[in-house]
């Protein structure tokens, strides 16, 4: 097939002209070949980059922009004179690429003692778990991430987060409820401010390579995170610490497992003060039971006995149907139906002022004054004093308590008897002070609440400021005056002497609540509480002490009322409010320094205002 | 230039400039692809987005001195010494096996102090060389099944075997085209062609087979979006960025693929990367500047004055050609994957010098061409010498070259 296209002599040497003996024409089907490949893979190129563009560039763009989320600082909580009651600090979680663990005993052996999570749990993450990534511990503080760190120990990580702390530990922990490990809020402030504090989150959206780290030149969109808000209570921390301490020893005193103090501001319906007991630690709130979570003093209403009998003569007042020295005869008994209803002491005192009526806490006078309201009238006074609906309070889980309006099916004439002296009806013990308040401020019930401010912790600018906003006009002014009048002839007459601080007026009113079970109210159990005014000239606080089941006594003048005394002196002296009586107010400081003297041990309600004097 | 060993009638003219265009072209567009596409990596590795550019920069210029060189020298005197160049390659390729670190696994390089060196790339000069020079010299044989095709598919199986090992399909599929090229420009009867075709796909099948990741890639070939594998991973990312970039590009150096999307982008990616950037309009100016370079190399063959310049520049076109068509194939998702550069414009110093000093052989045979009329590549036609010196007896008056069947 090859015809001899060679020169003589084909040997080839170097020297020798070689004409080529190989055919070209293989050589034009080299290139044709070649050629024919260049085609095909032209084709090849103009089918991905022309034919499939579209979609393949939206394939890459799909993988390659990304979104991250941008975390937002959280708020800090101030209390009014900016101590800070809560905050979020860099913290870490300890994860580990079990995969990239070299060593798993040993690995175990030097962290399980730093991080405390037991060796056999931690061994079992290690080597269990089938993917690149498990989460080996809780949150860790910077002293744990240092020892960690130094291990140096392969495949085991640390991520950056933030951990909500509380500084005070148990102070205020009810008001302030706590945020979770993962960030959540419960309760409290925590809650019921939550996208205040926390804030919202920012977003990149953008071209961003395998790791996730920003294309320079690629497309980016960034949304700034919204750093959440500092809050300013009108909580105040030396008040709240007393409230705290006066709380816990008055149940020590009298063996009560639980309690409430509320201190609220008459004039704006600022809380001052806001303590319960039982109470929790929001550091470590997984190691309480979830019931201790709740504010009893918005969360738990309770029947609120004699005091409420202010408010069932504040009404008779306003409609001028009585004044204080309307006289009614007191048979120590009222049969109502079926009922027969007694006064406390189960006596009878004749002819009786209304001013008496409170003094002796007179259960068949509150009758005789609700029954000249009639149904309507009282059921009317009752809401506007607040009662059967929430206050409104700035705080997660406020329950509005509950009576029977006489509109209301079911409702008997006994329900307005019973009713008058605070049985039948429960209210919190936010809503009872505050209906108490708006005695004190000239008839005007305020809304409560615990912010004052909120802050933008980067400009420091105040966001927004709570206005003290009117609830309701409950009363006439004048009538206000009276009950003031009426309080503080309670306190000072009656059986409530426990309750006066020297050189200051204070007026104030006992309660002593039976509490419903199923069958009736326990004859034993009772709520001792206490409500009262300081001072009365300008007043200023109001104050709740409420002790629940008492062991010692059951009255609240015995049981509630010192503390209220301890609470009123404390607040008068914090905020160096001038005493009525100077004179009076020396000569007692005089007898309380002898007294000191005599006894080595002093009473600690006299200590406690001496620290805060 | 030895005035004796050139050829007789003949004294050196001036190369193909043409070619040479090509090749600096491809040269200065490789060291600005490389910068682009190993920017992101260098800079994630070393600390600078220059220093593949740098180390590519450095064996440039060490492939141009070695282009001069191979242009100057008297190229046939290489024929004698290829067997022992082919032997040292060999020897080489079994201590890759035996000493070289594994890189990505696959063990390829031998260090050499502060450089690394890839036997395989030398092997393919190498190969050339032996084939283009044994072929010329026992030209009467060739169709001789004896003593061409037995001792030829020894030789191919042996470096074949050495190259799957490391493991390096590409470079293997390569040399055995290259060879097969040289061979059947040296009048390889077509039956051994058939035969050895057949041979060769039963043996890739074994190839494929014998190996699961291999076997992965074949698989992958024919569904690159079907399962998250690596090598599925790798040709679908391919697809994306040589896809993004549509007819004009995304605009030279803001791909998005070299932000560690793209596997190897600045060797086995290369064309991906170009493709993303420049669009269509780069890769196919690449496609089509090989074939320019195909068409020159051929045509260099075709006007060479002897069988062992026509073999040799056969064979080093074909290689470069081929290594650039396989690579743009396994870009293009038409070739299953394999790692490999392309040539002149890749990252990649063994490569590159090699390449150069190809080049430098293939221009030095440029210089000693003689045309022949009517019968240039492109036309077809009869031997028709250019300067008036027609090659004693392969004089014009034969009339048109007997074809063969």
């Amino acid at each position: 097939m090859e015809p001899a296209a060679l020169p003589p002599g084909a040997e080839s040497t170097a020297t020798e002209v070689l004409p080529p003996a190989a055919p070209p024409i293989r050589l034009a089907v080299l290139l044709a070949f070649i050629l024919i490949c260049v085609a095909l893979l032209a084709w090849r190129l103009f089918y991905w980059q022309v034919l499939q563009h579209e979609w393949l560039k939206q394939q890459a763009s799909s993988e390659q922009v990304r979104e991250q989320v941008l975390p937002p600082q959280s708020g800090v909580i101030y209390d009014a004179r900016g101590h800070i009651l809560a905050a979020s600090v860099a913290a870490d979680f300890v994860s580990a690429d079990p995969s990239a663990v070299a060593d798993p005993g040993l690995t175990v052996e030097r962290l399980s003692p730093i991080i405390g999570v037991p060796a056999a749990q931690l061994r079992a993450k290690l080597t269990e778990d089938a993917g690149s990534y498990v989460r080996l511990s809780g949150k860790v503080d910077d002293r744990v991430r240092r020892q960690v760190l130094a291990l140096r120990l392969p495949g085991i990580q640390l991520e950056p987060t933030t951990q909500r702390v509380y500084p005070e530990g148990t102070l205020a922990a009810h008001l302030l409820g706590f945020a979770d490990g993962e960030g959540q809020a419960w309760y409290g402030l925590e809650d019921y401010y939550r996208s205040t504090i926390t804030g919202h989150p920012g977003r990149i959206r953008a071209e961003m390579d395998t790791a996730g780290t920003e294309i320079g030149f690629g497309l980016r969109e960034r949304a700034a995170p919204l750093d959440g808000y500092d809050l300013i209570l009108t909580i105040d921390r030396t008040i709240q610490h007393f409230a705290e301490r006066e709380l816990e020893q008055a149940l020590e005193r009298h063996e009560a497992e639980s309690g409430t103090i509320i201190v609220l501001d008459v004039t704006t319906g600022a809380i001052v003060a806001m303590a319960s007991y039982p109470t929790f630690n929001p550091n470590h709130y997984d190691r309480f039971q979830a019931g201790l979570f709740r504010n009893p003093a918005i969360s738990m209403p309770f029947e609120p006995g004699s005091t409420f009998k202010l408010v069932t003569v504040a009404a008779a007042i306003d409609l001028g149907l009585i004044n204080p020295h309307t006289t009614y005869t007191d048979t120590g008994a009222v049969t109502i139906g079926p009922h027969t209803i007694h006064n406390w002491d189960g006596r009878s005192y004749g002819h009786t002022t209304v001013t008496a009526l409170l003094q002796k806490s007179l259960n068949t006078g509150a009758i005789w004054v609700a029954q000249l309201l009639g149904p309507q009238r009282f059921y009317r006074y009752v809401t506007a004093f607040g009662f059967g609906r929430r206050t409104g309070v700035d705080l997660q889980g406020e329950a509005p308590g509950r009576f029977r309006n006489s509109a209301a099916s079911g409702w008997t004439p006994s329900d307005l008897a019973t009713n008058s002296f605070g049985q039948g009806i429960t209210a919190t013990p936010l809503q009872l002070i505050s209906a108490i308040a708006g005695l004190a401020n000239h008839g005007q019930r305020m809304r409560p609440y615990v912010v004052q401010a909120r802050v933008n912790p980067k400009t420091e600018e105040v966001v927004a400021t709570t206005v003290p906003a009117v609830a309701e006009q409950v009363v006439k002014p004048s009538t206000a005056r009276t009950m003031l009048q009426l309080m503080e002839a309670v306190a000072r007459q009656g059986e409530t002497s426990y309750a006066l601080v020297p050189g200051y007026r204070v007026g104030g009113k006992t309660g002593t609540a039976s509490i419903p079970t199923s069958d009736g109210y326990d004859p034993e159990l009772t709520i001792a509480s206490y409500v009262g005014v300081a001072p009365i000239d300008v007043p200023r606080f109001a104050i709740l002490v409420k002790i629940d089941q008492p062991k010692s006594v059951p009255w609240g003048s015995v049981v509630a009322a010192p503390t209220f005394r301890n609470i009123a002196e404390a607040l008068m002296v914090y905020y160096r409010i001038a005493p009525s009586d100077p004179a009076g107010r020396q000569a007692a400081q005089r007898a309380a320094a002898l007294k000191r003297q005599a006894t080595p041990s002093p009473v600690p309600s006299d200590e406690g205002a001496r620290n805060d004097g | 230039m030895d005035q004796d060993l050139a050829p007789a009638g003949s004294t050196p003219h001036r190369p193909d400039y043409v070619l040479l265009g090509v090749v600096i072209a491809f040269l200065a567009f490789g060291l600005v692809m490389v910068l682009t596409s190993s920017m992101v990596i260098a800079y994630n590795n070393f600390g600078t987005q220059f220093y593949y550019l740098g180390r590519q920069g450095l064996w440039a210029v060490l492939g141009l001195v070695a282009m001069v060189i191979a242009w100057r020298l008297d190229f046939r005197r290489l024929g004698p010494l290829a067997l022992w160049l082919l032997v040292g390659c060999i020897i080489a390729l079994i201590a890759v096996l035996l000493f070289a670190e594994s890189i990505n696994g696959a063990q390829r390089w031998l260090v050499l102090g502060p450089f690394s060196f890839q036997p395989s790339e030398l092997t393919k000069l190498g190969i050339t060389l032996y084939m283009a020079y044994w072929l010329a010299t026992k030209r009467e044989q060739v169709k001789s099944l004896a003593y061409q095709f037995v001792p030829f598919v020894i030789i191919i199986a042996t470096i074949v075997m050495l190259l799957l090992k490391q493991p390096d399909l590409g470079s293997a599929f390569v040399i055995v085209a290259t060879a097969v090229a040289i061979f059947f420009a040296a009048g390889m009867h077509l039956g051994q062609l058939l035969l050895f075709l057949i041979s060769g796909i039963v043996g890739l099948y074994a190839a494929i087979t014998m190996s699961s990741y291999r076997m992965e890639r074949f698989i992958t070939f024919f569904d690159p979006w079907g399962d998250p594998s690596d090598s599925s991973y790798h040709i679908s990312q391919v697809l994306k960025a040589l896809g993004a970039g549509g007819v004009t590009g995304t605009g030279l150096g803001v791909g998005r693929g070299k932000f560690n999307y793209l596997p190897f982008p600045h060797t086995d990616s290369i064309l991906a990367v170009i493709g993303e950037e420049l669009g269509l309009i780069g890769t196919c100016g690449v496609l089509l500047a090989f074939g320019l370079f195909a068409y020159r190399g051929l045509q260099i063959a075709w006007d060479s004055p002897d069988t062992f310049s026509r073999l040799l520049a056969t064979g080093i076109t074909c290689n470069i050609v081929f290594q650039a068509l396989v690579s743009i194939g396994v870009t293009t998702s038409s070739l299953p994957y394999t790692g490999l550069t392309l040539p002149f414009i890749s990252f990649g110093g063994s490569s590159l010098l090699v390449t150069l000093a190809s080049t430098g052989l293939l221009l030095n045979i440029s210089r000693y061409t003689v045309s022949y009329e009517h019968h240039s590549l492109a036309r077809g036609g009869v031997w028709r010498g250019q300067r008036g010196t027609p090659l004693s007896g392969a004089g014009g008056g034969d009339g048109p070259l007997p074809r063969s069947t």
